[in-house]
């Protein structure tokens, strides 16, 4: 978040109910896009917030199949085309003994796609962020629930939302970023 | 009839799973406080450990200058000791990803509290099993032949052996694990970030990968932590890992190997044996670092009823397979489950093995000592040494007595063999050691979750938080 209000709560209820209050507000009072920090995954936070749809499943089946056919296919390529070995007659390319190998390669490729695609679309590594010079953010990670309203176009009416805010038990309303200083 | 309510707040009978009344920021850095702080014990037991590495790196460096024949290994005993110290921790590895993944599908919320401990155990062991068959190799160096590249002598290896499966198996368990681990751990490692000044802040911010906790984040993280990784992946893998294993055995054509029990048989007993090296490990942290609130008495007692029902599982494969021995006719598989296993050259570990692995687990029909901490490490040291001796009885036992007379021999391991067994035990604590002084080993974010969680389902925040 570059630049905008953070709020702090006391409580998961708090955010939650902050988040309505403040889509209520709407975009005449300069609200536009709005961003949760909580210490673990606070339940029904994404909906209010209108998150899309996460891509990691998607990611992960395409990363699963890929892993599957480079398995299959170096195998094959190794056994049955490039260098064929005959012992007892057995088929060069034998479909049950590449099973095992094939499996493993696509749990790595379906894992592996899914741990960049998680840190990519969360946008991490990014060690430093605005909101981290804001005093008494430290608690985000800890017990703290922080609302932040990200400045859009129009002005952020910040009069009317400390107002709101205040009278839903937020403990501070602060600016960050640009808005800092 | 009476009739409970299906949202009845809580049952007297069982124990909390947590048992901490702090608050959420108390809670953060009692659990934080383990990193960075060294009681008395660690600093005698990391003494141990670091001299007991020390004395593997020499007989590792003993046995690649001298040879493969260091070892007592000799035809027919070609595998012995380095095979199976490999089965052993490999399995050991297995009752981490059991706890993280198959009891998260099952909605064990006893899990939480050790769930990151047992990740860290299956990293450590996996670690360890990787290393015996390399030493095993006698030449190490060119461990890399099992990697299909393109040579310049245009060989590939071969993909119908499982030797290659054993290494494809191995190698995705371990990165597998580590990035699972990883993960789960991110936002621990942001917790500690903002709990700590100067120069642990910065390391933890750049392990922490600038973890932020925004809702996008989470949404990501969560299904690619939960729903992927863990669930959709881990659990397959789990399963797959030791059945490979096994397949090492039940390939071939040797009498006690040749069987379709095998694959089953190996993660049964993977999972007993993993099970009591969580408890061996458990019960002098939980004293040492003071985690009585967080580790509760239902979890030693989750745990040792797991032992109890693998105990019984690896139990009933024993006697199915004498009985597949018996029912086959065949001479050789006859000879070698009722006479060379049980009465041969072996029979003492034998014996040894059947009183850890069938007999001591019983002992955990009983409430007190399945919720006695220390009656259970004694008793998970009992199971760690059955289930390795049940691994070296496959092997040895399978091998040195095998079709003919002429073939028959008698095994002896040497001090080298010892060396690397007891080295790796200290390698193991060493690292996990280590770990418990860089990481919070107990999973603070999930705890926390799963506190407000339970608050909130039963409405009576005086027990749950």
């Amino acid at each position: 978040m570059r630049s905008g209000l953070l709020i702090e709560f006391e409580t998961p209820d708090g955010l939650r109910s902050g988040i309505e209050r403040l889509r209520k507000l709407g975009p005449e009072h300069g609200i536009d896009e709005m961003e949760a920090y909580t210490p673990w995954p606070v339940k029904g936070v994404d909906e209010l917030l209108k998150l899309p749809k996460s891509k990691v499943p998607r990611n992960v089946l395409i990363g699963g199949l890929c892993g599957a056919a480079t398995g299959y296919l170096v195998q094959w390529y190794c056994n049955a085309i490039n260098f064929p070995i005959d012992i007892g007659g057995r088929p060069p390319h034998s479909a049950p003994a590449f099973v095992l190998i094939t499996f493993e390669t696509m749990v790595l490729f379906a894992g592996v796609t899914s741990f960049l695609s998680a840190l990519v679309f969360a946008g991490l590594p990014r060690l430093w962020d605005p909101v981290f010079e804001v005093e008494g953010f430290r608690r985000a990670s800890i017990d703290r629930f922080w609302l932040g309203l990200k400045r859009g176009r129009a002005p952020l009416d910040v009069d009317a939302i400390r107002r709101e805010m205040a009278s839903l038990g937020a403990l501070q309303v602060v600016a960050v970023g640009e808005d800092q200083a | 009839m009476s009739e409970a309510s299906p949202l009845a707040p809580h049952r007297p009978d069982i124990d909390p799973v947590l048992e901490s009344k702090s608050s959420d920021y108390q809670l953060t850095t009692k659990l934080l406080e383990q990193v960075g702080r060294a009681p008395r014990g660690w600093w005698i037991l990391i003494g141990i450990a670091a001299t007991g590495t020390l004395w593997f790196a020499y007989a590792i460096y003993y046995l690649i200058t001298v040879g493969i024949g260091a070892l007592g290994n000799q035809i027919p005993v070609a595998w012995a000791f380095p095979i199976t110290n490999f089965v052993w921790w490999i399995g050991i590895g297995h009752a981490g990803t059991f706890i993280s993944a198959i009891l998260y599908l099952l909605e064990q919320r006893w899990r939480t509290s050790i769930n990151r401990f047992a990740e860290a155990m299956t990293i450590f062991a996996v670690m360890q099993a990787g290393l015996f068959p390399l030493l095993h190799l006698g030449r190490p160096w060119f461990a890399y032949w099992i990697i299909p590249y393109p040579a310049t002598m245009g060989v590939w290896p071969q993909f119908k052996s499982a030797l290659t499966w054993d290494a494809a198996a191995v190698f995705t368990y371990f990165t597998i694990s580590v990035l699972f681990w990883y993960l789960g751990l991110v936002p621990d490692l942001a917790a500690a970030r903002d709990t700590s000044n100067g120069f642990r802040r910065k390391a933890f911010a750049v392990f922490s990968l600038g973890w932020r906790g925004a809702a996008r984040h989470w949404k990501h993280y969560k299904i690619a932590y939960l729903l992927l990784l863990l669930a959709g992946l881990a659990t397959p893998l789990v399963i797959s890992v030791h059945s490979v294993v096994s397949l090492d055995f039940a390939e071939a054509r040797v009498p006690g190997w040749h069987s379709t029990i095998f694959p089953p048989y190996f993660v049964a007993g993977a999972i007993f044996s993993g099970f009591a090296m969580v408890l061996t490990l458990l019960v002098p942290c939980r004293a040492i670092f003071h985690l009585e609130e967080v580790i509760t008495p239902r979890h030693l007692e989750s745990m040792a009823k797991m032992l109890l029902v693998t105990g019984w599982v690896v139990t009933y494969t024993y006697i199915i397979e004498q009985f597949l021995a018996w029912y086959s006719g065949d001479t050789f598989e006859i000879s070698e489950m009722f006479s060379s296993r049980p009465a041969g050259i072996y029979a003492f570990w034998f014996a040894v093995m059947i009183f850890g692995n069938v007999l001591v687990p019983q002992l955990y029909w009983f409430k007190r000592v399945r919720r006695s901490p220390w009656a259970l490490f004694v008793t998970s040291i009992f199971i760690n040494i059955g289930m390795w001796l049940e691994r070296f009885i496959i092997i040895v036992t399978s091998l040195y007595r095998e079709h003919i007379p002429s073939m028959w021999y008698q095994y002896r391991p040497t001090w080298v063999d010892f060396s690397l067994l007891f080295g790796s035990l200290c390698f193991f604590s060493l690292l996990f050691l280590i770990l418990l002084r860089l990481v919070p080993i107990v999973p603070i974010t999930e705890t926390k979750e799963m506190r407000h969680e339970m608050a909130s389902e039963h409405d009576e925040p005086t027990r749950a938080a």
